[in-house]
């Protein structure tokens, strides 16, 4: 099972490929500031899921920063994280934890 | 100092490894968000140092459970556990020989070299448990045994012209380089257990005969009346060596009987584990 910012940097890499302080950056604006990366959780979360094949490192960008892109692994990985989130949401929202989608 | 510098000071709460790989990187991303932060100073540390501080805990988790040293720590509990063994079946012996008591075998006693093949047979049980992917089985068992029973006869006759540091080396060696013919066989580099062991067992022997002897002689009035032992052995070390095997008069010495065997395990184990895990990582 993924961490949240594990999900996360998997989110932000759907976009195509990014190097840290681009990931820590689309984390921020994708959860409006709920989720804000240091460069310890970023890079160890970036080190598991490269040690688990859902992300590999892609050439330097210009300014020689190291990048990093899904493999199809991953998508696939953050495909099934986002599906058990949403049977968890569905559940919650049946107990009447959330407000109701409609 | 600047900011950079403190970075790189939180840096060093991760394993190595980490840091030679991600280092760089993470300094980099620090001075990216120092400069675009919307954070006030203190808050930007506390995050900072907050979030260093609980991804180093990880990593340094993740480090022990990482294989080499998860290797060491069963290899140490392995030996502990073997030497121990080797106290409990020397104490049931004990107890059995008590209980069958006949006036007949009134100043019998077991010779030297069984007291020697149960600590081998202890020892190299869970060690050849513990080494299973090597497939050790029997020869190892039967080897160790047979080399601590013939080590210890040895050794006895060493300690009479050299003391007890040369019934250590000559015990040891001895176990050790029985070892090594079943080991080369199995790994690539088998000598390296050969130095490590007989050291360790070395070691073991002149810890049991220097300080264990001063802490028994304190703690049991009986255990100063050293003709027990020669009851036993003509050499007073392997009494002390194998004092687990001896029944108990009370249960404090029945307690430092098991620790002193624990111990001797994880002195073994402690020395002999960086030979072990490059054994197995060799493994044919």
């Amino acid at each position: 099972m993924l961490t949240r910012a594990e999900f996360h940097v998997l989110l932000v890499l759907l976009d195509g490929p990014r190097h840290g302080y681009g990931i820590m950056q689309d984390v921020k604006a994708l959860t409006d500031g709920d989720l804000r990366l240091g460069p310890g959780t970023l890079y160890t979360a970036v080190k598991r899921l490269l040690d688990a094949g859902l992300l590999q490192e892609c050439e330097p960008d210009a300014e020689r920063r190291r990048c990093y892109r899904l493999t199809r692994k991953g998508k696939g990985a953050a495909g099934e994280e986002a599906e058990r989130l949403s049977v968890t949401v569905r559940a919650a929202r049946k107990r009447g934890l959330l407000p109701s989608a409609s | 100092m600047t900011p950079e510098r403190v970075y790189r000071l939180l840096l060093t709460l991760y394993p190595k490894a980490f840091r030679r790989e991600y280092g760089d990187a993470m300094v980099e991303t620090f001075q990216d968000l120092r400069r675009e932060s919307d954070l006030r100073p203190f808050a930007f540390w506390l995050f900072v140092v907050t979030d260093a501080c609980v991804a180093a805990g990880l990593q340094q988790t993740e480090a022990w459970r990482s294989r080499p040293r998860r290797l060491a720590v069963q290899w140490m509990t392995a030996c502990a556990l073997g030497a121990t063994m080797c106290g409990v079946l020397g104490s049931a012996v004990t107890w059995a020989f008590s209980y069958l008591y006949h006036p007949y075998l009134e100043g019998a006693a077991l010779v030297p070299w069984t007291y020697g093949a149960m600590l081998g047979t202890g020892l190299s049980i869970v060690q050849s448990a513990a080494l299973r992917r090597l497939r050790l089985g029997m020869p190892w068992i039967l080897v160790s045994a047979a080399c601590a029973a013939l080590g210890l006869e040895m050794a006895i006759a060493v300690a009479n012209l050299t003391g007890p540091l040369g019934y250590g080396f000559v015990f040891g060696g001895v176990v050790a380089g029985g070892q090594w013919l079943v080991l080369r066989g199995k790994v690539r580099g088998a000598g390296l257990w050969v130095l490590p062991s007989s050291v360790a067992l070395s070691a073991v022997v002149l810890l049991c005969s220097t300080t264990l002897s001063r802490v028994l002689a304190g703690m049991n009035p009986l255990s100063q009346d050293m003709s027990v032992f020669h009851t036993v052995s003509e050499g007073r070390d392997v009494a002390l060596l194998l004092r687990g095997l001896y029944a108990p008069a009370s249960w404090s010495e029945f307690t430092l009987g098991f620790a002193i065997m624990a111990a001797t395990g994880v002195i073994v184990g402690a020395v002999t584990a960086k030979s072990v895990s490059s054994m197995l990582f060799e493994a044919r």
